[in-house]
C-alpha cells in the first residue's frame, strides 16, 4: 500500500506541476486535489502560540526587517525574549544573556530560574542585579564547562567596577564576542565531539579559519568551534573577515539561532517539515455554549504525503477566548494561522506533541538549494526527487524548459545531459520557485582542501610572493612558504604522468615535475595549496604555449644577453623578439646554435605567452626549430611573360634562362610555372598585384624569378620585371653596404642599389634588400645603370679545415681509433712530411674504402689476412677525426680551371692552370687552348667546403682544383684529358 | 483514483500540444567525410580528389562509394628507394550518418603500372570500428583480407599477412566549420623473399582536416626496414642489413575563389567569380640511417615527388543590381558572399550600413560552412523567442544541432538583436573549436577595453589573439560594438578565405618542415 500511496502524491504534484509550467506562475490556475487524499500525519495548533504571539510582537522590529523571521522563529521557539515590546535589535548581546539562550536551547531554562531564585533569596541587596536574573543560567553554563569557574565568579562578584576585560574578568554585563558565542554554541548543541575539540589535536589542514584574512586574530581556544561553525554555515564572516573579537547584536543572534536549523530542531525534538498548504476547510461548530472555530491547513509536504493541521479558536458564552494555534511568518509579517492561503509555499516545525509550533511562508522569490540529483526515473513526467543535504526527499516538478520527455535530456548547467551522462557529481544547486525547479546548477561535492586557481602575473622572488589573476579578473598576491613545491612540466616533456608521483611515493627519486619559483612565467596556469599559516605550500603550474611561424627579417646579436631578431608573418606585419642565449635552437631535427640563425631562415617559434594586463603581453621564447628546406630559393630565372593562367594559376613565360656562375643558361623556348600563393609582384620597385602583373606585364620587360619548390613543383615565389638594359657582373665581395639595399663590390667604386624589387637570395633564401652585407659574396645582375636585378649571395667556400694525410697504419684499436707511423699533410699542392706518430679516431661514420670495396668500420681490423696494419691510406680528417680513409694513389701533380660545360662525368674545364712541381708554380698549358676534360679517376674524392660531397654538386661556373698522377702541361700537349682523384671544388 | 488518471491524461493531451516536442539527435553534417585516408598509412600517396561542386550538391552525383586515384608510394623491401606506380580504388563504406557506435569496411586496392620500375600488387579491406562520443569519433580497424606481392626484377616479395600487423587508430574532432582527424600510425609489415625476410615497422602519426573548401591530410612515418637471410625455411637471428627512412607524404585539395572578367563590354554582367577547385598529393623522403654498405650518394639520400592534377573550375553566379555597394569598404565580401549563395535574393536588401542582427548573422554561417538549413519536418523549439515562424528558424536550429550556438537556459536567443564584435568572435571560435587556444578561464586580454569584454567572451578573443586572428585596433578589440551588415559580411567572408588557404598551410608546409 505504501508504493500506491506514493505514486498518489506523485500524480497530484504532476498535475500541479503541468499547470505551473504552462502559465510560470504559482498561485493561477491552482488545482489541487489533496481533500481526496489519505492523511498522512494530523497535527495540531499549540496553546503557546497566542501568549507568544504578543511577546514577539516587538516595536522595534518593524515588518520587513532583515531579521524578523528570524526573530520571531526565535520567539515561537522561546529562546528569546525582549522587554516593554522592544527587542532591542542592534544591541549587543551581553555574556550573560548569550549564555541564558544556551540554557533555553539546552531546554533548562525552568532549571536555571529556579535556581537563581534561590540565590537571589540570599542576596546581597547592594548589589547591582543588571544581569542577576542570569545567575542560575550562569551557574548551569559553569557547571557544563562553557565558562570556567573564575568566570562565574567575576560574574557574581559584587563590585563588578573593579574588574576589566583587560586583566582577563569575565564580564558578564559586556557583549559577547563571536568567538564566545561560536564555542559555547557548539557547547551547547554538541555539534562537535568533545574528544575531537583539542586545539592541539584537532586536524587543520582543511579548516576554514585560513579562508579569513584575519584568522590568526581568532584565539587558539576558539579555532576548532569557529571552523565547525563554519563548515555548517552557522556562523560566517564578511568581506573575507571572521571578526572573532567583535560583539554581536541581538538581531545577528536571532539569525544565527535560525542557521541552527536542524541542528537545533534534532536535538530539541522538533521536526522541520516543508511544503506548501494545499488546501484550508473551514468549520465552525457549537459546542455546549461555546463557539469553536476549526481551520484544517492540508499541507503538501515535499515527500509528496498531506499533513493537516488542526488549529482552533473558541469563544465561551463570557466572552473568554481560547486558542489552539500556531506563529505564522509570512510577507514580513508574524500573525497566526488564519494568516495562511492555499498555494503558500512552507516550512513548519512540528513538536514530539504533534504541534505545529510555527510556520515560515516562504517567499515566491527564487529559492536556491544544494541538493543531489536521486532520483530521474520520473522524468518523463517532468519530476525529479532530490536530496537534500539533511537527508529529506523531495520530489519537485521541472520547468518545462529543463527536460525534454521524449530524449530523456535534463538541461544542467545550460546544457543538455542524458540521463545516463549526467555531470560527475552528487550536488546540484537547484532554483526553486515553490517547487518547481526554474534551473538546475553543477555545485560539486564539498572541497577537501583549499585550493586556488589563478593565472601568474609576475613573481616576485626575493620577497616570495606570487602575484595572479584570480577568476574574478583581480590580482591577488600570496606569500609562499620555504617548503614551497613547484610542479612544472618542462616544454620538452610530453609525459604528464609523473607530477605527483614523487610526492605520493618519496622514495621515487626522478621527477621531471620537480622545479623551482623562478621556473615560474607570467601567463602559466597555477595551482596552489596552503599550509596553516596561509603560505603557498604547493604549486601546480600550467603553461600557455603557443607557436609563431614566420622569416627571419633581421638578426641582432648582444653577446651575453643572447640577441634579437626580428620575424615578419605571412600577413607581412613584423615583431622584434629577444632570444635568451640558453634557448634551444633546432635544425633538421637536430640541436644547434643561436648563431645557425640566417636572415631568411623560416623558423617555428614556441614561446609562453603572459598577458600581464591589458595591452601589456609578455612573451618568453623557449625553443626555435628552424624549418628545412621548403622556401628556399632553388633557381633565379629570367624571361618574358606571356600569359596567365587564371584557371590553373600558372605563368607561360618564353625564352627563359637560368643564372649560374658563369651567366645565364639552360635555354627553355616556353616554360609554365605555378605561382606561389603569397608570391610578390614587382614593376622595378614598386609592388604590384598579379592584376596589374596580367594587365600591363605581359610581352613587357624581362621578368625575373625566384623558383622555390612545393610539393616536388617548382613555384614563383617573388616576380620582379624590369624594362632598363642587362649588366651581369662578375662574382664579387660586398666590400660595403649601408643596410638600406645601397653597397659597393671591391672591384670597382661604384654604389649599386638594391630595391624592393630586387630578387635578393642569400645562401639560398630570399631576403630582403636590407640583407645584404659585408663581405658577402654576391653575384650581381644589374638593370639599368645602377639598379639591381638579382644580387645572389653564395657561401664563400673553404676547405682549409678538412686535412688530407697520407699514412701507413702502425697499430689500431678496433672500432676506436688506429695510429700511423708517420704522416704527409696536403698543404695546396704540396706534400708535407711529418716525422710523427699520429692517432686518428674512427666511428660509424667513418667512411673506409680500400680496392673499391667499402669497408664497414668494425671490419677495420688488425688480425686476419683482413688485418689493416702497415696499409697506407689517403686520410680525411677534421682535427683527429677521421671522416674517410681510401686507398687512392699518391697525388701529387694537379690543375685548376672553370667548368664550362658537364659532359656525363666529364667536367670541360676553361682558363686551365697546371702545377709546376719543380718550380712549385701554376704555370699556363697553352697560348690558345687553354681548356682541358677532366674525368674522374677510380676512385675519387670531391671536396667542397670541408666536406666530402657528389659530383652533383658540381655545376658550370665553379672552379675546380683537380689533383692527379700526370703532369697538366704534359698532357695537354698529348692532347690527353686529366683523371683527377682528387677534386676540389672552389668557386 | 480513477478520477485522477483521467484528469492525468487530459492535461497529458494538452501538455503535448502546447508545447513544441523538443528533438535531440545532433545529426552531424556528413559532406566532406570519406577524405581521411585516401593515401592510406603506408607511405604512399594519390593526388586526392577534387571537393564536391557547389552544383552537385544540388543535382546530386552518382556515387557508388568507389573511387580511383593514381598512386605512389615508396618502396623499401630491396635495401633501397624504389617509386611504385600504380592506380589505388578505394570501395568506401563510411555510413552516411553517425550512429553513436557502428562498423564499416573500407576497401584499398592497388594495381600496378605496367611501365613502373617496381609491381606493387596489393589488396586491403579493413573492417573500421568507430564509437562517436559528442563531437568525437575514435576509430580502430582490424584486417579483414591483406594481400600483397612487390616484384622488383626477378626477385618477388610476398606480404606474410599472418605474421603483419596494422595498427591505426584514428580520432576525428568536428567542430561546425571543420573537422579535423588524426591517426597514430604503427604498422609492422612482414615480408618474405626469395631468400630474406623483410620486416618493414611504420611509426608515425597522420593529420588532416575536411571542410567545405579545403581538405588536407599530412603524414610523417618513420620507416624500419630490417632484412633477415631466409636459409631452407630458417631466419637468420641477426638482420643482414638496415635501414631508416622519413616518409612525408601529403595530399591538398581546395577551392580558391578567382574573378574573371568579361571582354565583350556589352554584356549585362561585367564578370564574375569562379571557385577554382584544386588538388594534388606530394612526398618527400629522407634515408635517415643508409643501411650498411651502402653506396648512395649524398644527394640521393633525399628526394620528392608529386602528382599534380590539372584544376577544375566552376562558374559562380553573377549578382544583379551591385552598383549599391560599389565603392563601400566590404563590396567584395558581400559580392563574393552573394556569388556563393550565401546571401540570397534581391540585393537591395543588404544594406551595408545597417545592422546586421544575431540570426541573420547566424543564417550567413550556416549557409558560408556548406549546411542545409534545417528541414524543419519536426518542428523544434530550441529558443522560446525563435518561433517557427521566424524567418531565420531553420538557421537557428541548423546552428543549434551543428554546435556553432548553445541552448541557454532562459531559452532566449534574441534573434533580431543587432549582434555585437564578442558575440561574432565567440561564434567564430565555436565554429572551428579553437576556444581551448587560450587558458582556461581566462580573466584578462590583452586589450585595453578588456573591462567591456563579457566573461563569457574573453576565453574566445584571447584564443583568436593567440592564433593571430583578432589583433585589435590600436589596442582596442571593441566588444560591444555593433556590427553592420558590412562587417557581418566581411567577417564572415574572412573566415571562408581562412577555411579556403588560411589553413592549409599549418598542415602543409609547416608541418612538414617542423623538424
Amino acid at each position: 500500500m505504501k508504493g500506491k500511496k506514493y505514486l498518489k502524491g506523485i500524480v497530484s504534484l504532476i498535475l500541479s506541476g503541468l499547470v505551473l509550467g504552462t502559465s510560470f506562475s504559482y498561485a493561477k490556475d491552482y488545482n489541487e486535489i489533496a481533500l481526496l487524499e489519505e492523511i498522512e500525519n494530523e497535527y495540531t495548533g499549540t496553546p503557546m502560540a497566542a501568549p507568544r504571539l504578543e511577546t514577539i510582537a516587538f516595536n522595534d522590529v518593524p515588518n520587513g526587517h532583515w531579521a524578523k523571521e528570524a526573530i520571531a522563529r526565535a520567539g515561537a521557539l522561546e529562546l528569546i525574549k525582549g522587554w516593554d515590546d522592544h527587542y532591542y535589535p542592534n544591541k549587543n548581546v551581553s555574556r550573560a544573556e548569550m549564555l541564558g539562550i544556551c540554557v533555553r536551547l539546552l531546554g533548562r531554562n525552568q532549571e536555571a530560574e529556579n535556581s537563581t531564585n534561590a540565590t537571589l533569596a540570599n542576596w546581597d541587596k547592594n548589589v547591582s542585579t543588571k544581569y542577576l536574573w542570569a545567575i542560575g543560567h550562569m551557574k548551569i553554563t559553569e557547571q557544563l564547562g562553557f565558562i570556567k569557574d573564575t568566570d562565574y565568579n567575576d560574574a557574581v562578584y559584587p563590585d563588578q567596577t573593579i574588574l576589566s576585560e583587560d586583566k582577563g574578568n569575565f564580564l558578564a554585563d559586556n557583549g559577547a564576542t563571536r568567538s564566545e558565542v561560536a564555542k559555547w554554541i557548539c557547547q551547547t548543541l554538541e555539534i562537535i565531539a568533545p574528544d575531537v575539540v583539542n586545539e592541539n589535536t584537532y586536524d587543520f589542514h582543511y579548516s576554514n579559519i585560513y579562508n579569513y584574512k584575519d584568522w590568526n586574530s581568532i584565539a587558539n581556544e576558539y579555532r576548532v568551534y569557529v571552523d565547525m561553525l563554519n563548515k555548517l554555515d552557522i556562523m560566517i564572516g564578511s568581506d573575507g573577515c571572521f571578526y572573532p573579537n567583535k560583539r554581536i547584536t541581538r538581531a545577528e543572534v536571532a539569525k544565527l539561532l535560525e542557521n541552527l536549523d536542524n541542528n537545533y530542531y534534532n536535538f530539541a525534538g522538533l521536526t522541520k517539515k516543508m511544503g506548501y498548504v494545499a488546501d484550508i476547510l473551514y468549520d465552525v461548530e457549537q459546542q455546549n455554549d461555546e463557539d469553536v472555530r476549526h481551520v484544517y491547513t492540508y499541507f503538501r509536504s515535499y515527500d509528496g504525503r498531506i499533513d493537516r493541521m488542526h488549529t482552533t479558536q473558541s469563544r465561551n458564552n463570557i466572552g473568554q477566548i481560547t486558542k489552539n494555534e500556531t506563529v505564522v511568518y509570512k510577507s514580513g509579517a508574524v500573525g497566526a494561522a488564519a494568516r495562511l492561503a492555499k498555494a503558500d509555499i512552507v516550512n513548519y516545525l512540528v513538536n514530539t506533541d504533534g504541534e505545529v509550533v510555527y510556520v515560515e511562508v516562504e517567499d515566491e522569490n527564487l529559492v536556491k538549494v544544494d541538493a543531489q540529483l536521486y532520483d530521474t526515473r520520473l522524468i518523463e513526467d517532468g519530476q525529479i526527487t532530490i536530496k537534500l543535504k539533511d537527508g529529506r526527499y523531495v520530489t519537485c516538478v521541472l520547468k518545462y524548459e529543463l527536460y525534454n520527455k521524449n530524449d530523456k535530456t535534463i538541461l544542467i548547467d545550460d546544457t543538455k545531459y542524458q540521463m545516463n551522462k549526467l555531470p560527475f557529481t552528487t550536488f546540484y544547486t537547484f532554483t526553486m520557485k515553490g517547487n518547481v525547479v526554474t534551473q538546475i546548477d553543477y555545485k560539486g561535492e564539498e572541497e577537501v582542501y583549499k585550493e586556488q586557481r589563478g593565472i601568474v602575473q609576475k613573481v616576485d622572488i626575493p620577497n616570495q610572493t606570487i602575484y595572479f589573476f584570480d577568476e574574478n579578473g583581480n590580482v591577488v598576491s600570496k606569500k609562499w612558504s620555504n617548503e614551497l613545491e613547484v610542479e612544472k612540466q618542462d616544454y620538452y616533456e610530453t609525459s604528464d604522468n609523473i607530477g605527483y608521483i614523487d610526492e605520493v611515493f618519496k622514495e621515487y627519486l626522478f621527477d621531471k615535475m620537480d622545479s623551482n619559483p623562478e621556473s615560474i612565467e607570467a601567463g602559466d596556469t597555477i595551482f596552489m595549496q596552503f599550509n596553516s599559516n596561509g603560505q603557498i605550500n604547493s604549486l601546480g603550474v600550467g603553461t600557455n604555449y603557443g607557436v609563431k611561424y614566420g622569416k627571419i627579417k633581421s638578426i641582432s646579436y648582444r653577446g651575453v644577453e643572447g640577441s634579437s631578431i626580428v620575424i615578419s608573418y605571412d600577413d607581412e606585419t613584423s615583431e622584434t623578439m629577444d632570444v635568451a642565449p640558453e634557448v634551444m635552437v633546432k635544425k633538421s631535427g637536430r640541436l644547434t646554435t643561436l648563431s645557425t640563425l640566417q636572415i631568411g631562415d623560416y623558423v617555428r617559434v614556441l614561446y609562453n605567452r603572459g598577458i600581464i594586463s591589458p595591452n601589456n603581453v609578455y612573451e618568453t621564447i623557449k625553443q626555435i626549430n628552424i624549418t628545412s628546406v621548403e622556401k628556399e630559393v632553388t633557381d633565379v630565372l629570367k624571361g618574358e611573360l606571356i600569359s596567365f593562367d587564371n584557371y590553373q594559376g600558372e605563368m607561360i613565360f618564353a625564352d627563359v634562362e637560368k643564372l649560374e656562375s658563369l651567366g645565364w643558361t639552360d635555354f627553355t623556348n616556353i616554360k609554365t610555372i605555378d605561382v606561389d600563393k603569397n608570391c610578390l609582384y614587382y614593376v622595378d620597385d614598386k609592388r604590384v598585384s598579379l592584376d596589374y602583373v596580367k594587365e600591363f606585364m605581359e610581352g613587357n620587360g624581362t621578368a625575373y624569378m625566384a623558383i622555390g619548390r612545393q610539393l616536388g613543383k617548382d613555384v614563383i615565389l617573388k616576380l620582379s620585371f624590369r624594362t632598363s638594359r642587362e649588366t651581369l657582373l662578375g662574382e664579387d665581395n660586398v666590400s660595403y653596404a649601408k643596410g638600406n639595399g645601397e653597397f659597393k663590390l671591391t672591384s670597382d667604386s661604384k654604389s649599386y642599389v638594391a630595391d624592393d624589387g630586387t630578387i635578393v637570395v642569400r645562401y639560398g633564401r630570399l631576403v630582403d634588400k636590407e640583407g645584404i652585407m659585408s663581405p658577402d659574396l654576391a653575384k650581381v645582375v644589374l638593370n639599368g645603370d645602377r639598379s639591381c636585378a638579382i644580387v645572389d649571395i653564395n657561401e664563400e667556400i673553404t676547405n682549409n679545415e678538412l686535412g688530407i694525410y697520407r699514412a701507413k697504419i702502425k697499430s689500431l684499436v678496433e672500432r676506436k681509433s688506429f695510429e700511423v707511423y708517420s704522416f704527409s699533410r696536403l698543404l695546396d699542392m704540396e706534400w708535407s712530411y711529418m716525422p710523427l706518430e699520429r692517432n686518428f679516431e674512427i666511428n660509424s661514420h667513418t667512411d673506409i674504402y680500400s680496392g673499391g670495396q667499402k669497408i664497414m668500420y668494425y671490419d677495420f681490423i688488425d688480425y686476419t689476412d683482413a688485418s689493416q696494419i702497415d696499409n697506407i691510406y689517403t686520410i680525411f680528417a677534421i682535427g683527429d677525426e677521421a671522416i674517410l680513409l681510401n686507398d687512392i694513389p699518391y697525388v701529387d701533380r694537379g690543375i685548376t680551371g672553370q667548368v664550362y660545360k658537364i659532359e656525363g662525368t666529364t667536367f670541360k674545364l676553361k682558363d686551365v692552370v697546371s702545377w709546376n712541381k719543380d718550380k712549385k708554380t701554376w704555370e699556363e698549358i697553352s697560348f690558345n687552348d687553354r681548356t682541358m676534360d677532366v674525368t674522374p679517376g677510380e676512385p675519387v674524392i670531391y671536396i667542397k667546403n670541408n666536406e666530402i660531397v657528389d659530383a652533383e654538386e658540381i655545376e658550370v661556373g665553379d672552379k675546380l682544383r683537380v689533383m692527379g698522377l700526370e703532369d697538366g702541361l704534359t698532357q695537354k700537349q698529348s692532347s690527353g684529358g686529366y683523371t683527377g682523384y682528387i677534386i676540389y671544388i672552389e668557386r | 483514483m480513477v478520477k485522477v488518471k483521467n484528469q492525468r491524461l487530459i492535461l497529458l493531451k494538452i501538455f503535448c500540444l502546447v508545447f513544441l516536442v523538443i528533438l535531440n539527435a545532433l545529426i552531424f553534417n556528413t559532406q566532406s567525410y570519406a577524405r581521411a585516408g585516401e593515401m592510406f598509412y603506408f607511405g604512399g600517396v594519390t593526388e586526392g580528389s577534387k571537393l564536391e561542386k557547389n552544383i552537385d550538391k544540388i543535382v546530386g552525383t552518382k556515387s557508388n562509394g568507389t573511387t580511383t586515384h593514381s598512386y605512389k608510394e615508396v618502396v623499401l623491401v630491396d635495401g633501397s628507394v624504389k617509386i611504385a606506380e600504380g592506380t589505388m580504388t578505394i570501395k568506401d563504406g563510411t555510413p552516411a550518418t553517425w550512429q553513436d557506435s557502428g562498423s564499416y569496411t573500407i576497401a584499398y586496392t592497388i594495381t600496378p603500372d605496367e611501365t613502373s620500375e617496381v609491381l606493387l600488387d596489393r589488396q586491403i579491406t579493413l573492417n573500421v570500428k568507430y564509437k562517436k562520443v559528442d563531437n568525437q569519433i575514435t576509430k580502430d580497424c582490424t584486417i579483414n583480407k591483406w594481400t600483397e606481392t612487390i616484384t622488383i626484377g626477378a626477385e618477388v616479395y610476398t606480404l606474410n599477412a599472418a605474421k603483419s600487423t596494422l595498427n591505426l587508430p584514428t580520432i576525428e574532432w568536428i567542430a561546425p566549420a571543420i573537422t579535423y582527424n588524426k591517426v597514430v600510425i604503427s604498422n609492422e609489415l612482414v615480408y618474405d623473399g626469395l631468400s630474406s625476410r623483410v620486416i618493414v615497422t611504420h611509426t608515425g602519426q597522420s593529420f588532416g582536416y575536411n571542410t567545405t573548401y579545403s581538405s588536407v591530410e599530412t603524414c610523417n612515418i618513420d620507416a624500419k626496414v630490417e632484412s633477415f637471410a631466409m636459409n631452407e625455411g630458417k631466419i637468420a637471428d641477426k638482420a643482414s642489413w638496415s635501414m631508416i627512412v622519413n616518409l612525408e607524404p601529403s595530399v591538398t585539395m581546395n577551392k580558391t575563389l578567382t574573378y574573371d572578367t568579361n571582354t565583350p563590354y556589352a554584356i549585362s554582367f561585367d564578370g564574375n567569380y569562379l571557385e577554382v577547385i584544386k588538388n594534388a598529393g606530394g612526398l618527400y623522403y629522407t634515408i635517415t640511417k643508409d643501411k650498411e654498405n651502402s653506396t648512395l650518394k649524398k644527394s640521393e639520400l633525399k628526394g620528392e615527388y608529386s602528382l599534380p592534377t590539372f584544376n577544375q573550375t566552376e562558374i559562380l553566379i553573377a549578382p544583379k543590381n551591385i552598383d549599391m555597394w560599389k565603392g563601400n569598404f566590404a563590396e567584395d565580401d558581400i559580392r563574393k558572399l552573394f556569388s556563393m549563395e550565401v546571401l540570397e535574393g534581391d540585393t537591395k536588401y543588404y544594406v551595408p550600413n545597417q545592422g546586421i542582427t544575431r540570426s541573420q548573422f547566424i543564417r550567413l554561417m550556416v549557409k558560408a560552412l556548406g549546411y542545409d538549413a534545417y528541414d524543419g519536418k519536426t518542428e523544434m523549439a530550441i529558443y522560446e523567442d525563435v518561433p517557427s515562424s521566424h524567418v531565420n528558424y531553420p538557421y537557428v536550429v541548423k546552428a543549434y544541432e551543428i554546435g556553432l550556438i548553445k541552448g541557454v537556459g532562459h531559452g532566449h536567443f534574441n534573434p533580431d538583436e543587432i549582434l555585437t564584435r564578442q558575440e561574432a568572435f565567440v561564434i567564430y571560435t565555436r565554429a572551428l573549436a579553437l576556444s581551448n587556444k587560450a587558458a582556461y578561464k581566462t580573466s584578462i586580454t590583452p586589450f585595453i577595453d578588456n573591462d567591456k569584454i563579457a566573461d563569457w567572451a574573453k576565453r574566445e578573443i584571447v584564443a583568436l589573439y593567440n592564433l593571430g586572428l583578432v589583433k585589435g585596433d590600436a589596442g582596442y578589440v571593441k566588444p560591444t560594438a555593433k556590427l553592420s551588415k558590412a562587417e557581418g559580411a566581411a567577417l564572415v567572408n574572412r573566415l571562408i578565405d581562412y577555411l579556403r588557404e588560411g589553413i592549409e598551410p599549418e598542415y602543409v608546409e609547416n608541418l612538414i618542415n617542423y623538424d
